[in-house]
């Protein structure tokens, strides 16, 4: 089963094969670990998410369906937990996904101490990406959606998520040339 | 176009690092994993085992359960029992071999066979069977009478190939003969004399005296004609 396409593993997942999850989970774990962790840039509350991530995708596997890839299907699942995970610190995906709202991410004192290292300025770019555009770029770059598969990780349309991807990537390459 | 990524950008994102999940995180996950499929697994084997103690439950139930149905609808038409017997008598040699819903259909035929008896029962049961509707005219009978012999050879040819379905339906028809008039009764005996039937005739008369041990017997027409 190590070939398998992903949604062959989950669907022998789904008829009882332990198997064909430890695979499913070596080729996603690092990738969706990395998404949550530097959308919610703290390592205790990202493990938490992640094992949350996964324990639904556990329990939800009865009702699986190979309708899409079963990488927009995990991302949707972890786009949804994040949205609990804000909604509950009392921040509001749709203000933050404003473009005249001011960066919301307060740079760490030793990024802003590195601030000329290229590195530490694009880490900072990223930090201070609107949660929905960081999303969008995460989902884009860590774990390879197009503009349609994000918007339907994130329910939205591809137009917003078109768009939310062009703004931070245009942040970033800001960060990048800013030197 | 924005599908497309931006060489930099995916470079200074990957100089970022590639921090991994604890592994104790990874194994938490895995087990619980495997838990749900463990789980899974002894959940369907007490789902198929309960749903076979159900069947068979259900099938002994209904094995224990015929004799109690048939003395609910006699009473009120005494008529209408001996056939619904002759066929609940096949379906409970067959009972075993039926699905547990067939139990549940049965026991909701009932009722409707008090009402509405099927065709072929109606047909089997008209000629053997003139106690529902008497006819004013005794001679009416009589060109009935043939029928009426060939009825009850018939029904003594079943009651030999099936024995035991003679209990089943000896019973209703002593309850039968009980309400029949003893002057109709005693025709019949008179019919089966004229049809040769002496055997089944004395029968019949052992129990008409039986039952009316004081009515006078007309023991002319009744004799045996040798």
């Amino acid at each position: 089963m190590e070939g398998a396409p992903d949604e062959e593993l989950m669907l022998a997942y789904k008829a009882g094969n332990a198997g064909a999850f430890e695979t499913l989970y070596a080729r996603h774990r690092a990738r969706l670990y990395r998404f949550v962790l530097r959308a919610v840039k703290a390592r205790a509350v990202a493990e938490e998410l992640f094992q949350e991530i996964w324990m639904r995708v556990i329990e939800a596997r009865a009702r699986y369906a190979p309708q899409a890839r079963f990488t927009t299907w995990l991302y949707t699942i972890a786009h949804n937990h994040l949205v609990d995970h804000w909604r509950k610190r009392g921040l509001s995906l749709v203000a933050l996904d404003g473009e005249e709202l001011p960066a919301t991410g307060d740079p760490d004192p030793a990024d802003e101490a590195q601030a000329r290292e290229a590195l530490a300025r694009f880490a900072a770019a990223l930090d201070a990406l609107p949660a929905l555009q960081r999303e969008a770029f995460l989902l884009h770059e860590e774990s390879g959606l197009s503009v349609a598969e994000i918007a339907a990780a994130t329910g939205s349309n591809e137009e917003a998520a078109k768009s939310r991807l062009r703004y931070a990537m245009a942040k970033l390459k800001a960060a990048i040339n800013d030197g | 176009m924005a599908d497309e990524r931006d060489p930099q950008i995916s470079q200074r994102y990957r100089e970022l690092g590639t921090q991994e999940p604890p592994p104790a995180l990874d194994r938490a996950i895995l087990a619980a994993a495997r838990r749900a499929t463990s789980r899974h697994r002894w959940y369907s084997s007490l789902a198929a085992a309960a749903v076979l103690i159900f069947a068979v439950a259900i099938v002994v139930q209904f094995e224990r359960q015929p004799p109690d149905q048939v003395p609910m609808s006699t009473p009120s038409t005494p008529v209408a029992a001996p056939p619904s017997e002759q066929q609940a008598a096949p379906q409970e040699r067959e009972a075993p071999t039926r699905s547990p819903a067939k139990p549940a259909q049965r026991r909701r035929a009932a009722p409707d066979v008090q009402f509405a008896p099927e065709p072929p029962a109606r047909t089997e049961r008209a000629p053997s069977a003139p106690a529902p509707a008497p006819t004013p005219d005794a001679n009416v009978a009589a060109p009935a009478a043939g029928a009426a012999a060939d009825a009850e050879r018939k029904r003594a040819d079943e009651m030999q190939a099936a024995p035991q379905l003679q209990r089943s339906r000896v019973m209703p028809r002593a309850a039968h003969l009980e309400e029949e008039p003893p002057e109709r009764w005693l025709e019949r005996i008179i019919e089966l004399r004229r049809a040769g039937r002496h055997e089944e005739a004395d029968k019949q008369l052992a129990a008409f005296r039986q039952h009316h041990p004081s009515y006078k017997v007309p023991e002319a027409a009744l004799r045996r004609e040798k």
